[in-house]
């Protein structure tokens, strides 16, 4: 039975094409969700959206009416929120609640969701081994690429796939983990504030709003970088930097990284083009031109943010050393490593102070 | 005659009178164009043309030295502003280029010249001047038989070994063109690639150079308690095929001479391999293969042969040329104003006989011209140079190829121009 009719399998899997008809069908209004009896849909509602923010998962719950219908309102919360890491930090704690879900999942429920909703070309594997390996599936190899990059493990790369006629062959994890993966993506698109809500579902979201606040004041997301701390920065670009200051010139993807980098984290046009002059075909103008180009003052307008971590290992550029694990981009090192050193610093002063008043 | 004049003229004729050769791409409608000219050196971008007739008008009324259109397709080409065009999609291309191919002779035709103190050389240019530090190097790259011959059968091999069988792209969705210069450019044009992000794009070029490839996700490990080897089998799909084809091939073609120019410590062990080479051919040819038959050659030293096993078995294409899903590229067709020759596109069957320096020339006549310095070059069944200061009287695409290249000049005497295009 491949078809998802059951309620209880709509409510494991509320981003189907049918759950999402199903709601359709129920054809709820804003203000009935208001009412007293659906307080334990907009409690689970709530709840999913706190789950994701405190432990990054969202559970399971059997109640299968609340369980659906609480999904598209957590979305209504994160949007009505509208913040980058809460949307972030929802969308992958929901990916996470699907992949364990659909890992477990039967064969051809799995391939009906992934080719109805996700519209991917699935079939089930031939039943032999390759090389003592059975696979469970083959996914056409452009869906796979539509987000298999976004893993790192040496795994997930395609040279390291097996790969036939345009194929890749898959076990039941790999596609649930896929799956996940698109369903975050998904939730990471930006929906738009709904336009009126109802005073319960105002003082829900107000609610939500001071515990996002205070995760993010924890989290040191409140502020922007603050002054710029050389020892933070990631050994791409430190070495990139040294490299500069030391006259010898670098290529124009690094001159770009480091660049883009700088900006980013608030020095201004002066101070990059100060750090080039040391390079010997200086040309004050052009490098002025290009560093006020990546800032976004001329040119589109767009401000650039340097490439990620994927593509510096591409170009050559990547220095990773022990605290790139898990790091995708040169920016996320450096605030880790701002709140690392904030971290030891604060506990030093708390130590400095108890030793002081004992 | 200048010969930036000349050129343009000719270029001008060819449009004028081959109009029906000039095929415009697909979608025509939803590609932006870029032109270079003789006359100035700026780039021209930012162009859209409506009907295939308005692209041919173009370039008769223009004669560009150069054409590029986008690999990419655009709601609105002509925008000015990449955000303002709308990215809709953009085909697989992969560029396969002698710069990238390891030939012995580009050390006797290659040159380069620093910008800054003058300092030169012979070869590859350096990154950065070895006497002054200075990145602006000028080059002068030369084409030869033995350089495109390798980028032909390279330019093969990833339509063959990659593209084809693993990727599953059906020969019908892919074209090849000769460059007119140093290689050659695969397009593949079908609907599920086009939409493959910069991201999704670069995987492919990883697999299709072996970047990153670990053999052991390819079966290559020790198992059980007794740490047996096994490894893929030669009959294998994909890279684990590869592998194990490739291992033999490396392995049967190993030799003496080979071994002496390696590090010690790998020669020490390429040695054991060489000692062990029958085995090695008899075992790994077996299916399914006994890797671990051989009690010389531990998991490591396997690992080893893998590496350069791969290292043979990978296609080399040009990164950004695929990664880039913005990026212009030659259109088909045009004439390539680096070298006057056709840019010329062609089937997976006529690539193999296809002679660049034969079946890519347009011009016909003769045309006297001043050599400065050029090495020796063929065109057609003629060989010619080298030179040195020199006026010489040659075939009008010979003559056309040296002012492209720059290493000739129309002599200041000549006034009579072009007669017999």
């Amino acid at each position: 039975m491949a078809h998802i009719r059951v309620k209880s399998d709509l409510a494991k899997y509320p981003f189907t094409k049918e759950a999402q008809k199903y709601i359709e069908s129920l054809n709820l209004d804003i203000e009935d969700l208001a009412s007293p009896e659906y307080s334990l849909v907009l409690d689970r509602g709530r709840e999913r959206v706190v789950e994701a923010l405190e432990k990054g998962y969202v559970s399971y719950r059997k109640d299968a009416y609340v369980e659906l219908l609480s999904f598209p309102l957590a979305r209504l919360f994160v949007e009505s929120l509208d913040d980058e890491y809460l949307r972030r930090r929802y969308a992958v704690a929901e990916s996470k609640r699907a992949d364990d879900l659909l890992a477990d999942e039967e064969n051809d429920k799995l391939i009906h969701i992934a080719s109805e909703t996700f519209g991917w070309d699935i079939k089930k594997a031939p039943r032999r081994s390759v090389g003592g390996r059975f696979y469970d599936y083959t996914l056409n190899v452009v869906n796979y690429l539509a987000y298999a990059p976004y893993f790192h493990a040496k795994y997930w790369k395609l040279v390291n796939r097996f790969l036939d006629q345009g194929y890749v062959y898959l076990r039941k994890r790999d596609v649930a983990r896929l799956m996940s993966e698109a369903i975050k993506w998904r939730l990471m698109e930006k929906k738009g504030k709904p336009p009126k809500l109802p005073p319960v579902l105002k003082e829900i979201i107000d609610r939500l709003r001071v515990k996002l606040e205070t995760k993010k004041r924890d989290r040191g997301l409140d502020k922007g970088f603050g002054e710029v701390s050389r020892e933070s920065f990631p050994p791409c670009i430190s070495k990139m930097l040294s490299d500069t200051l030391a006259g010898r010139g670098i290529s124009h993807h690094a001159r770009f990284t480091l660049t883009s980098f700088l900006i980013n984290i608030g020095m201004s046009v002066d101070e990059v083009v100060e750090i080039f002059s040391n390079v010997s075909d200086f040309d004050e103008n052009l490098t002025r031109y290009q560093v006020e180009h990546i800032a976004g003052i001329r040119g589109g307008g767009t401000k650039y943010t340097p490439p990620t971590c994927d593509t510096l290992r591409t170009y050559g550029l990547c220095e990773k050393n022990e605290f790139c694990e898990n790091v995708k981009h040169p920016l996320t090192y450096y605030r880790n490593s701002l709140n690392r050193r904030s971290r030891i610093t604060r506990k030093k002063i708390v130590k400095e102070t108890e030793e002081k008043q004992n | 005659m200048d010969t930036a004049s000349f050129l343009m003229n000719l270029f001008k004729k060819y449009y004028s009178n081959n109009p029906a050769k000039i095929k415009a791409p697909s979608e025509l409608q939803k590609r932006e164009f870029g032109f270079m000219f003789f006359k100035h050196s700026a780039v021209i971008r930012h162009l859209g043309f409506e009907e295939d007739s308005q692209l041919r008008m173009f370039l008769m009324r223009e004669a560009p030295s150069d054409v590029f259109y986008s690999a990419a397709y655009y709601t609105h080409p002509n925008m000015p502003k990449m955000q303002m065009k709308g990215w809709e999609g953009c085909d697989l291309i992969f560029d396969i280029d002698a710069d990238h191919i390891e030939t012995s002779c580009k050390s006797n035709h290659d040159k380069w010249r620093c910008q800054v103190c003058g300092m030169g050389g012979k070869g590859v240019k350096p990154e950065r001047c070895p006497s002054c530090g200075g990145s602006k190097i000028e080059e002068v790259k030369w084409l030869c038989d033995v350089c495109l011959e390798a980028a032909k059968l390279e330019t093969i091999k990833v339509v063959e070994d990659f593209l084809i069988p693993d990727l599953g792209i059906h020969e019908k969705e892919i074209s090849i063109c000769f460059s007119g210069h140093r290689g050659y450019h695969i397009h593949v044009e079908s609907d599920s690639v086009k939409e493959l992000s910069a991201q999704a794009r670069r995987e492919i070029i990883d697999y299709i150079k072996g970047v990153g490839l670990d053999p052991e996700l390819h079966g290559l490990q020790e198992v059980g308690r007794e740490r047996l080897i096994i490894g893929p089998d030669i009959k294998d799909k994909g890279w684990r095929g590869r592998i194990a084809k490739y291992v033999v091939k490396f392995v049967s073609e190993l030799n003496e001479n080979q071994i002496k120019s390696e590090e010690r410590h790998v020669k020490k062990r390429l040695l054991v391999v060489l000692k062990e080479k029958q085995n090695i051919l008899n075992y790994l040819t077996l299916h399914p293969p006994r890797w671990g038959a051989l009690r010389k050659i531990d998991i490591n030293l396997w690992r080893l042969i893998v590496e350069r096993a791969v290292n043979m078995a990978k296609g080399e294409i040009d990164e950004p040329v695929t990664a880039d899903i913005r990026r212009l590229i030659r259109l088909p067709t045009s004439l390539n104003g680096k070298t006057g020759f056709e840019v010329k596109p062609l089937s997976l069957n006529e690539l193999d006989d296809f002679d660049p320096f034969r079946d890519s020339q347009v011009f016909k006549g003769q045309k006297t011209v001043y050599a400065i310095e050029v090495p020796p070059f063929r065109i057609g069944d003629e060989t010619f140079g080298p030179y040195v200061d020199k006026k010489v009287e040659l075939p009008l695409s010979a003559a056309v190829f040296l002012l492209c290249k720059g290493v000739a000049k129309i002599p200041n005497t000549d006034v009579a121009g072009i007669q017999n295009v």
